[in-house]
């Protein structure tokens, strides 16, 4: 029986489990790592494709093609303000697709944000393999509470485009609740910080009889530990 | 007459009686089959679950060994990679010797030595220092942190190594720190030629993309 693994698909990193005995047990990638940067490159001269660490390490001398924070315009609409807000903190170059959704030119071609999320969940989901011994089809993955339909579709369809049959969208505080062990507990009213590499989330969730809902979300999307150093 | 009744009743009773026991045999038997049938329901269960069980041991196994070498390596590593700051300030240090005249001096040669002999264990341990100044840059070994404009030709080039990279067996235990040049005017025909062949290890099972006359 194939196993499910989990991704937490970051803005600036990206990290992966799978249960182990009965306990989430981190993935680390090829390159021996738990966090994989969620950068993806291209070498415009050679056309080859780097994903992570490598991709970061070049991205000073091709900044063009060095594509990361995709995460920040999944499902999005070119026109939306946010979009024109974060097309100018961003080198490589946005442009919109004929349905009006975000397209950014990597290596001369337009991509979809799906497709280059695609990349990262392909080197993620190769790394598993390579490490469970074993073909990996089938994940769950996190988003913000806040992501709306288009933004989780967006999401299922990177999944897609890697192989990866999605079983489940899960909000990233609901997961963090799930792991702090909260499904354990009665009828609470908890608070999630998420403070990550890029955005800073937090989450109010009430809990009960293993439901959870998210009653509030708010946070600072553009202020995270990309920004302490 | 009531002899006969009393007889017929006799023999009816034991008949009557017969029929609701078969009739139970015949239950009991069908229970029975159906236990059995969700027994063996259950046994294939038991024995699909034992069966995945033994097969999660082995790769545990596998992995626990895996993971056994891979600490080991990055026992070795973690260390090593602590003492690299040490060899960069040898390195350092002798780069400012206020004057080569101090060569002569044999003091000046035992810590020389003390600085070769710290690079020979570590050598030992298959720490390799990564070429860098000159080479044509290559993310899997470099890290750019700068880049300056140079003239065409030295497009791509590692111009400066800000500080030493180095290997540890065949893996990148820390990447140098580069400088690297960046052509001044966008090249449009001679670095046309066609697309090189891209490094396998990223792009398996990828059609490589091929860039004509981008940028």
């Amino acid at each position: 029986m194939a196993r499910v693994i989990g991704i937490d698909l970051g803005t600036t990193f990206s990290v992966m489990a799978v249960m182990e005995g009965g306990e989430p047990v981190v993935i680390p990638n090829a390159e021996g790592e738990r966090l994989t940067p969620s950068v993806v490159a291209i070498n415009p001269k050679t056309g080859e494709r780097m994903i992570g660490r490598i991709a970061r390490r070049q991205a000073i001398t091709n900044p063009e093609n060095t594509i990361f924070s995709i995460k920040r315009f999944m499902g999005r609409k070119f026109d939306e303000p946010s979009v024109q807000y974060d097309r100018q903190l961003v080198p490589y170059k946005l442009t919109a697709a004929p349905n009006g959704d975000v397209r950014v030119i990597l290596g001369g071609r337009e991509m979809s944000p799906p497709e280059i999320s695609a990349m990262i969940l392909q080197k993620l989901k190769q790394d598993a393999e390579a490490y469970l011994g074993e073909p990996v089809t089938k994940a769950v993955i996190t988003v913000p509470a806040y992501f709306n339909d288009s933004q989780r579709q967006a999401t299922k369809d990177a999944g897609r485009i890697a192989g990866l049959e999605v079983l489940r969208i899960i909000n990233e505080p609901t997961a963090s609740a799930l792991a702090y062990g909260l499904d354990k507990k009665k009828n609470e009213l908890v608070a999630v910080y998420d403070l990550g590499g890029g955005t800073f989330d937090i989450s109010i969730l009430e809990l009960g009889d293993g439901v959870f809902e998210v009653k509030s979300t708010n946070g600072d999307t553009h202020l995270g530990g990309d920004d302490f150093d | 007459m009531t002899e006969k009744e009393a007889q017929s009743a006799e023999t009816l009773v034991p008949e009557q009686a017969e029929a609701p026991a078969v009739e139970a045999v015949g239950e009991e038997t069908e229970a029975l089959r159906r236990e059995l049938e969700e027994e063996k329901k259950k046994s294939a269960e038991y024995y699909d679950q034992w069966l995945r069980s033994v097969a999660e041991l082995r790769n545990y196994k596998k992995r626990v060994e895996q993971e056994r070498e891979q600490m080991a390596q990055e026992a070795t590593s973690g260390l090593v990679l602590r003492l690299l700051p040490l060899l960069d300030d040898f390195e350092r240090a002798l780069a400012v010797l206020p004057d080569e005249k101090l060569l002569r001096f044999s003091w000046i040669e035992g810590v020389i030595l003390i600085y070769r002999r710290l690079q020979a264990v570590l050598e030992q341990h298959g720490l390799r220092a990564i070429e860098a100044a000159g080479k044509p840059f290559d993310p899997y070994f470099h890290e750019a942190i700068l880049f300056e404009e140079v003239p065409a030709e030295q497009d791509g080039l590692v111009l400066t190594e800000l500080q030493k990279g180095y290997k540890l067996g065949d893996r990148v235990l820390r990447p140098a720190l580069v400088k690297v040049g960046k052509g001044r005017e966008t090249p449009t025909g001679a670095a046309d030629e066609a697309p090189v062949q891209a490094k396998s290890s990223t792009t398996e099972g990828k059609p490589q993309e091929k860039i004509e006359s981008s940028t």
